[in-house]
């Protein structure tokens, strides 16, 4: 589903941010991305959704390439970044609607998917109200609702759990394994380490923008906690 | 125009209207707020038309009605010109909703059209005021016919595309150039301002070759100035021969040239547009700091330096609110270097009035520039979602005010200091006379700092989308800068009377000193007032 091959990206005065960056992500992939701050998982990110230019590789979701055929991927991803800047004088309901005119969403399932979703994330009574006057844990959830609505193929969030409360991010936990059952794949950032060894069966470590390891999670781990895991490759390749 | 395109457009509207908040909104200071912003823009408005009317019907009552539309094509490619400069980097770049929208499936052209349709509509109705004010000049004229109303009304649609379109080029360019720095906004702010300021003093200097006596003499030095422009800019020319001639050929050609260069503007964009935001949004971290002793500072000097760096960590933030101490600057250096009758000529054209009537004006002058766009009136709204950092810090909120204070003080008084004593060398006053305009000035300073804090604590607004809303087109600005401006070109001519009349311009300046402290007092008893307490 998304392949990212020998992804590089070099900033102005030649400081590398990521470099020779390979991963692959399989339809029915959960796929944890762990990393120290800075690490480069967002700027990977971001050039997988085609927000941020990148220098070299190539990085393809569903054999479209990122960079040549950006609407054919767009169409079948859907990105939640760690802080969502949404509109803040649009109503929920509002923004929802821009989101589900954007993917061409019909209105019948428009409304299936937000009463769906926005019940699961107790917000439907709420989304009459201004995005401004919503909490960060409230917009994260209209986010992920805008997300979830064109049902894609590929989920990219980075750091998805933050802002959430317990039953949203268990609710959250449980669409992405719904959505990987039903052959999407999902990519996503994470700092809470627990959460990224019991839910992905596929996890990449990434330091210095370089990946150090990356594999089937039962293989990477045997039998420490991913938290060991993490520490010692992070410690051994200074 | 794609249906994505008309998609985004009509939510950035939707999402930037007050219309919006007034319908769904259940907060009362911000239904509050959008009300008295509607408001607001009406008021400002409708000042535009009445000035703009009475302008082209004094043109048509002295026969002057067919170099209307000339005049109404140079003003429509001349504000958008100025005004985009200030803003098109702020719509178009480095904006807050920029990954969200680049991660949906919108070309990069529609997201292209849809900001720069925005901003285009978001500036319009100004643009159209002027016209239809103009237009009405020309009906008196007894000039206007169906045919000409009909083009007037397509081409003040359509030329301003022109302007804005070579406003924001420029702008996208010095983006992609400002880039490569390390200070980049710095870099940004300077090249626009040079951008800007031949232009302004360009518009200064033609303002003011039209000041003659007699309304005639000004009626046709404006004619010839009109007539002068269509050598440079053929728009106004192409606008003119269709209205007053009926020459098809020339609205044909404004409607394709315009249509034109917006599809050209657009397509070449849309290719350079996410590798330039991927260069502002991101840049290498520096992991080299070595961490020194750290000086402590005091609670108000730290409020002052928090506002530097704010002001120089946005080009926008620099080029609104630094512009005038540019051109103050700019100003006070030619004064070192010409005569003070060269000044006066500049200033008034061939007007019978000596250097010494002209000086008590100086610190007005300069205050205008000076005053024209305090942070202090930017800088309660600037704080947005970082406010909870003051809010949740033991800092006396009167500290935060002093802060934001003492950094407008530093970045307008020496430079008023400056621009007086260049003026005092220039003309030569006796000292005390000197030293009492230094005295205005600072007082002048001080009330333009503390009005503009008023005025921003009481119009603060956080919730904004993009920066521009807060320093360009904020309440808060609005409210400072239309007093201001009034008020600056009431005292210009007042004080030359009041000094011609006591004979002393130590008395004049010390009175004007006297009313700008009891000025500020009044406005600090606002800031008091507005001042949120924590």
């Amino acid at each position: 589903m998304l392949k990212i091959k020998n992804y590089t990206k070099i900033y102005a005065g030649d400081k590398k941010a990521c470099e020779d960056v390979n991963i692959c992500v399989e339809s029915g992939d959960i796929f944890g991305f762990i990393g120290h701050n800075g690490a480069g998982k967002s700027t990977t990110i971001r050039a997988v959704v085609g927000v941020l230019d990148f220098t070299d590789g190539e990085i393809t979701i569903d054999g479209h390439s990122v960079k040549t055929e950006p609407m054919e991927c767009k169409k079948i991803t859907a990105y939640i970044p760690d802080n969502p800047d949404i509109y803040e004088n649009l109503t929920g309901i509002q923004y929802l609607n821009f989101v589900a005119d954007a993917y061409g969403i019909s209105s019948k399932e428009r409304s299936d998917s937000i009463k769906k979703y926005g019940d699961l994330f107790e917000i439907t009574g709420a989304l009459g109200d201004l995005i401004s006057s919503y909490s960060h844990g409230m917009r994260q959830k209209v986010a992920i609702i805008g997300a979830l609505i064109h049902k894609p193929k590929l989920l990219v969030l980075d750091e998805p759990f933050v802002g959430l409360d317990p039953k949203a991010a268990h609710t959250l936990k449980e669409i992405m394994k719904e959505l990987c059952s039903n052959g999407s794949a999902v990519f996503f950032s994470t700092h809470v380490l627990d959460v990224a060894e019991k839910l992905c069966n596929k996890i990449a470590i990434i330091k210095g923008g370089k990946i150090i390891a990356s594999g089937i999670t039962e293989d990477l781990l045997g039998d420490k906690s991913l938290e060991d895991v993490f520490l010692e490759v992070v410690d051994n390749d200074k | 125009m794609t249906s994505n395109t008309m998609l985004l457009l009509k939510t950035l509207l939707k999402s930037t209207s007050d219309i919006n908040v007034l319908k769904f909104s259940k907060d009362k200071a911000k239904r509050r707020y959008a009300t008295n912003s509607l408001i607001g823009q009406g008021v400002l408005s409708i000042v535009i038309l009445i000035y703009a009317t009475l302008l082209s019907v004094s043109l048509a009552k002295s026969n002057q009605a067919t170099i209307i539309p000339g005049l109404c094509a140079f003003i429509l490619i001349v504000m958008p010109f100025m005004f985009t400069l200030f803003k098109a980097n702020g719509y178009l770049f480095g904006f807050k909703e920029y990954d969200m929208i680049m991660s949906m499936p919108f070309s990069v052209k529609s997201i292209v059209s849809a900001k720069f349709l925005y901003m285009y509509i978001k500036s319009m109705p100004m643009y159209v005021f002027v016209s239809l004010s103009m237009l009405i000049g020309y009906a008196v004229g007894g000039c206007l016919n169906v045919g000409s109303f009909i083009q007037w009304i397509i081409m003040t649609l359509l030329i301003p595309v022109i302007p804005m379109v070579i406003a924001t080029a420029l702008g996208a360019l010095v983006v992609k150039i400002g880039a490569g720095f390390k200070y980049k906004n710095i870099v940004q702010a300077v090249l626009i301002a040079i951008l800007i300021l031949p232009v302004f003093f360009g518009r200064f200097f033609v303002e003011n070759t039209m000041r003659n006596d007699e309304l005639d003499a000004v009626m046709n030095s404006l004619a010839d100035n009109v007539n002068s422009t269509y050598a440079y800019i053929p728009v106004a020319k192409w606008f003119s021969e269709a209205v007053n001639d009926g020459v098809l050929l020339s609205f044909l050609l404004v409607v394709s040239f315009s249509i034109l260069i917006y599809v050209l503007f657009i397509i070449i964009l849309s290719k350079f547009y996410r590798r330039m935001n991927s260069q502002l949004s991101a840049s290498a971290k520096n992991t080299k700091y070595e961490l020194t002793s750290q000086k402590q500072k005091s609670m108000v000097k730290s409020i002052a330096f928090k506002e530097f760096k704010r002001m120089t960590g946005s080009s926008t933030y620099l080029l609104n609110a630094g512009l005038g101490q540019v051109m103050t600057f700019i100003m006070s250096i030619a004064l070192l270097f010409v005569k003070p009758e060269v000044v006066i000529s500049t200033m008034l054209q061939g007007a019978p009035i000596e250097a010494s009537m002209v000086f008590p004006a100086i610190p007005i002058l300069f205050y205008f520039f000076l005053g024209m766009v305090p942070t202090t009136c930017c800088s309660p709204s600037l704080e947005g979602k970082n406010y909870w950092i003051i809010q949740t810090l033991p800092i006396d909120p009167m500290d935060d005010n002093k802060g934001k204070i003492l950094y407008n003080l530093c970045i307008s008084v020496p430079f008023g200091i400056f621009a007086t004593v260049a003026a005092s060398i220039c003309f030569k006053p006796s000292i005390i006379d000197a030293i009492s305009s230094v005295i205005a000035i600072i007082s002048l300073c001080v009330f333009a700092t503390i009005f503009g804090l008023r005025s921003g604590l009481k119009h603060r607004r956080l919730d904004w989308e993009n920066e521009i809303e807060v320093i360009k087109q904020g309440m808060a600005v609005s409210m400072y800068i239309i007093p201001h401006m009034i008020s600056g070109m009431i005292m210009m001519p007042l004080v030359v009377i009041i000094s011609k009349y006591l004979h002393s311009v130590a008395a004049t300046m010390l009175i004007l000193s006297l009313i700008a402290w009891v000025l500020t007092a009044l406005s600090w008893k606002g800031v008091k007032k507005y001042t949120p307490s924590h």
